[in-house]
């Protein structure tokens, strides 16, 4: 729960600095809860691996953000963008690097592998999203 | 429809087009408000091509007068307020709210629309930071840590590295000070766990916008911005990574000699 929180709070605070305007930050905390939300449930709870967590979580998170920029009438981007964040595999980066300069070749490549899947994995669920219809979406308002 | 001459419009359309691209919006999204504003007002042999980093404007029926505008836009960090506003006021414009002269005005406001202070954007890099390292399961004064180290990152990157380094160079040297000042705030003792408090203070330089849009560019069919979108977003990451990789190598080195 408090990390579903922070993860809220810290989406906030990053579309800030991105300029989201004031009247979406909820909207932007929600979806950056929310998301982290699912990718913890996945990831813990049912014990699926990172990268099944993060493709299921990222379309979660592109799918809320299309209902929002729907319903408030603004860019997609305002919403994707923060919300996404939280799951850019920044960890596994680090990870990789750590083990490079350390001499570990073989733990770095394994970690840069995790990292290239997660961003491809997360390409694949944007792009995913982005192919169903406007229709779809715009049906729920009228 | 509105009696407007065609030069009016295409300068309309290139500015409106401009604040959009330069503030991280999709190339479809740039493309489609520039026709929507050109038909409202009656331009209808507009042609607009959108790349990375240029627009190109062109009105005039065959046989008759034409002409073309190019503008050059310039990388610059993400405007989401400006991106939403020109949005706006592309809608009010289909409605009819506006004339060409009106709108050119309003499109000068929201140009001019301020940043957030500096204060203000520091203060908030910390507390998502900090947040974002929270949810590496860092301890509560790890947390607390990276929130003065990212504050004084963005610090670091609102006073120098924006002003005079290049975006590649610049990413280098934050990250090198972010790892830097982690890893002596852990020789110091006031941190524990290092690669959380590393990671946290790195995370704001992820390029998060040239990642998602380079991303809806490509889906979109525009390779051209969405693979210098994505270089883009690479060469941060590589760059992010080289700084981290050097920071430790060094101290490595140093901490060997030291020992010695």
């Amino acid at each position: 729960m408090i990390q579903i929180l922070m993860a809220a709070i810290g989406t906030m605070a990053f579309s800030l600095m991105f300029g989201v305007p004031k009247k979406y930050y909820l909207q932007c905390a929600f979806i950056g809860g929310i998301g982290w939300g699912i990718y913890l449930l996945l990831f813990e709870c049912l014990n699926c691996n990172k990268t099944v967590a993060t493709f299921f979580a990222t379309i979660f998170i592109t799918l809320l953000a299309r209902f929002f920029a729907v319903k408030r009438q603004c860019p997609v981007t305002v919403f994707l963008i923060a919300g996404i964040l939280p799951l850019v595999p920044g960890t596994s980066i680090y990870w990789t690097v750590y083990y490079l300069v350390s001499n570990r070749i073989l733990e770095a490549l394994k970690e840069g592998m995790a990292a290239i899947k997660l961003v491809v994995v997360i390409i694949l669920a944007i792009a995913l999203i982005f192919e169903l219809p406007n229709k779809f979406f715009y049906r729920k308002k009228h | 429809m509105v009696d407007v001459n065609e030069r009016q419009v295409l300068e309309l359309t290139t500015k409106a087009g401009k604040i959009l691209l330069e503030s991280g919006a999709e190339v479809f999204r740039v493309e489609e408000t520039m026709r929507r504003i050109a038909q409202h007002y009656g331009v209808d042999t507009a042609e607009f091509v959108v790349i990375g980093n240029a627009i190109i404007a062109t009105c005039g029926a065959e046989g008759k007068e034409q002409r073309a505008k190019i503008q050059h836009i310039p990388v610059s960090s993400a405007r989401l307020d400006k991106v939403v506003a020109v949005n706006q006021l592309s809608r009010e414009i289909e409605q009819g709210k506006y004339t060409c002269s009106q709108a050119w005005k309003e499109l000068g406001q929201i140009d001019c629309l301020q940043k957030k202070s500096a204060w203000v954007r520091i203060f908030f890099t910390g507390i998502g930071s900090a947040c974002f390292c929270a949810l590496l399961k860092a301890t509560l004064l790890d947390c607390i840590v990276v929130f003065f180290i990212s504050a004084l990152v963005h610090t670091f990157m609102l006073t120098v590295s924006e002003r005079h380094m290049s975006k590649i160079v610049g990413n280098l040297c934050t990250s090198i000070l972010a790892t830097l000042t982690c890893i002596i705030c852990c020789e110091l003792g006031i941190g524990k766990n290092l690669s959380n408090m590393v990671v946290g203070a790195i995370i704001q330089l992820i390029p998060g916008v040239a990642l998602t849009n380079g991303i809806r560019d490509m889906t979109g069919g525009d390779y051209i911005s969405g693979s210098v979108r994505m270089l883009d977003a690479l060469f941060a990451f590589i760059s992010i990574a080289i700084g981290v990789g050097v920071t430790f190598a060094l101290c490595q080195q140093f901490a060997a000699r030291i020992f010695l």
